[in-house]
């Protein structure tokens, strides 16, 4: 599904208010979601967030509709992310590591199992999973996001998805998105 | 719980309510200036299931910023589909009166009577009032369009206009004034002198008044007086905006400095047909049909001055959120309490002091709909007419 809307964006008039209202309210969600996963840490997530739009508010005269706004979007907040990753070093808290799944359960007990599990794939497996199976990115849009090229982000979801597997079991393979 | 339904779960989740709104405020604070530029944004939404969530999403987490009137005026237009129940309450009997659909900016409403049968010759509520005057507010039109449920006094104020749409709410004034405080115009000149006139104040300022006179040889002569000199005719933009209707009946006085504002269209001809006048009682009628048997006009824009000046406008056929609407747009008037408990709902509750007096608006702030908007009936001094807003209704 597609959906396509002229979107002005200006401060000058209540009009481009709206606008500003409407940019905020259908981005905002979606790229909160992709740093929360990726920081697992919401006060993170939300100012990471916000950086993101203010960034992106401030260079929208050098948006060239090269990619989809949210792509564009999604860019930029990887960008903050790196970022913010740099500064704090990011390490793996580990109340948040959780039980691992039982395998004769079939499955994996919780999403923050999942989350674990992903935060201890190379960043780069989980950066592409995360923007491929939860942000629904085609894989030429999480290229674009993460700058490298088709077939790297390939290879990366290949790879995080056989390391997901040793983590979290068989269940892994009940996912349904094929990329290569 | 497979992996795919925890990555669902994942896709799902949602940011605090308030943080869409503390970033509108951010970058509005940030003040920073941008050109207005076209973006096209292409959302690829592969699942159902997000696109509920986004659009859910949208509805749900609107503005975060505080309503104002003219945000409520803006959700109401967006809304474009809702459905305002409007509820009679008098005592503890609450009765449905009236259900109004709106689908896609299209209206239409059914009338109910005591029993909750619809009544296919329903009586229209008039959304207005008279200012000042406690227990003694708006006008119902039965279908055979009658005016009720005011005192003669009022009656005398009223003033009626036929088959015409309020397409613009904004723009001139007209004033209508009678010397003697009557308006009386050939025919319907009862004897005495012609001492009678009115007066008009368009749009741009000019002050225009037409006065009646006998001449010499007794016979009725039309004066034009703009801005206070004489003239022999119109000047070229007004002459266009004022159409003079003489030989009109005027079922009683006229009160002087009545100001009809926020017509689209400068015209006088709107000023008749409050023939029928029953004087003396409480409750008195005026026919405002168009005078042929068994037919009734389908708009009719009936204005009184108000304590303040200004122009009660009574617009028949209106929804109570296009009343509302109107009364938003005097948004000073408002005031604005945060976060009332309503029906075990935190709402922002807006209030007016007005027609139909106090005026109550339970509006939800975060998406600055309207909830529920509470005015003193105008069928009973002590009921209260109760409109619920419903959001997400099915065609």
């Amino acid at each position: 599904m597609i959906l396509e809307k002229p979107l002005v964006i200006s401060k000058a008039t209540v009009r481009d208010q709206e606008a500003l209202h409407e940019w905020v309210h259908r981005h905002y969600d979606d790229i909160y979601r992709f740093l929360k996963h990726l920081t697992r840490q919401q006060e993170a997530a939300e100012d990471l967030a916000q950086q993101t739009f203010i960034n992106a508010y401030q260079a929208l005269s050098g948006f060239r509709e090269e990619s989809s706004m949210r792509t564009w979007l999604h860019r930029i907040a990887f960008r903050e992310y790196i970022a913010w990753r740099r500064k704090r070093r990011l390490s793996l808290p580990l109340e948040l590591l959780g039980g691992r799944a039982d395998k004769k359960f079939g499955g994996v007990e919780s999403q923050i199992d999942l989350l674990a599990a992903l935060h201890q794939l190379p960043s780069a497996y989980r950066e592409a999973f995360l923007l491929f199976e939860v942000q629904q990115l085609s894989v030429e849009e999480v290229a674009t996001v993460t700058n490298t090229k088709v077939g790297t982000v390939k290879s990366q979801l290949h790879h995080a998805r056989k390391q997901l597997q040793k983590l979290l079991g068989e269940a892994y393979l009940e996912t349904n998105h094929e990329s290569e | 719980m497979n992996l795919n339904e925890h990555i669902e779960q994942m896709r799902m989740e949602q940011p605090r309510t308030e943080a869409k709104g503390e970033l509108i405020l951010k970058l509005q604070q940030k003040g920073i200036e941008k050109k207005p530029m076209k973006l096209i944004t292409k959302i690829s939404i592969p699942t159902a299931v997000t696109a509920i969530a986004i659009v859910g999403g949208t509805l749900m987490f609107r503005p975060t910023v505080l309503a104002s009137p003219s945000s409520v005026v803006n959700a109401i237009k967006e809304a474009m589909t809702y459905r305002i129940k409007s509820f009679n309450i008098e005592g503890n009997k609450k009765t449905l009166v009236s259900e109004t659909s709106v689908i896609n900016g299209k209206k239409s409403t059914k009338t109910f009577d005591k029993n909750g049968n619809e009544i296919n010759n329903p009586v229209q509520i008039h959304f207005g009032g008279i200012e000042g005057i406690e227990g003694r507010f708006g006008l119902t039109i039965d279908g055979t369009g009658t005016l009720k449920h005011l005192p003669k006094e009022e009656i005398n104020k009223i003033l009626v206009r036929h088959g015409k749409e309020l397409k613009d709410v904004e723009g001139g004034v007209l004033v209508v004034t009678g010397e003697s405080g009557q308006v009386k115009f050939g025919g319907n000149v009862k004897g005495g002198d012609v001492k009678q006139g009115f007066k008009l104040d368009v749009k741009g300022g000019k002050s225009v008044e037409v006065k009646m006179t006998k001449d010499a040889n007794g016979k009725m002569t039309k004066k034009y007086i703009v801005d206070g000199k004489e003239v022999k005719e119109l000047p070229k933009g007004i002459a266009d905006k004022i159409k003079v209707i003489e030989n009109q009946k005027f079922g009683g006085t006229t009160a002087k400095g009545e100001k009809l504002q926020g017509m689209s269209e400068h015209s006088v001809e709107f000023f008749h047909n409050t023939k029928g006048v029953k004087m003396g009682a409480t409750g008195a009628q005026i026919d405002i049909s168009d005078g042929k048997a068994g037919t009734s006009t389908k708009q009719s824009i009936i204005g009184t001055k108000g304590a303040d000046g200004k122009m009660n406008t009574f617009v028949s056929g209106q929804t109570s959120a296009d009343y509302l609407v109107q009364l938003l747009k005097d948004a000073d008037k408002w005031t604005i309490e945060r976060n009332v408990v309503w029906n075990g709902q935190n709402l922002d509750k807006f209030t007016l002091k007005g027609p139909f007096s106090p005026i109550e608006l339970y509006v939800d702030p975060g998406t600055s709909l309207p909830k529920v908007l509470r005015f003193k009936s105008p069928m009973a001094s002590d009921g209260v007419i109760e409109d619920v807003y419903e959001y997400g209704i099915q065609p």
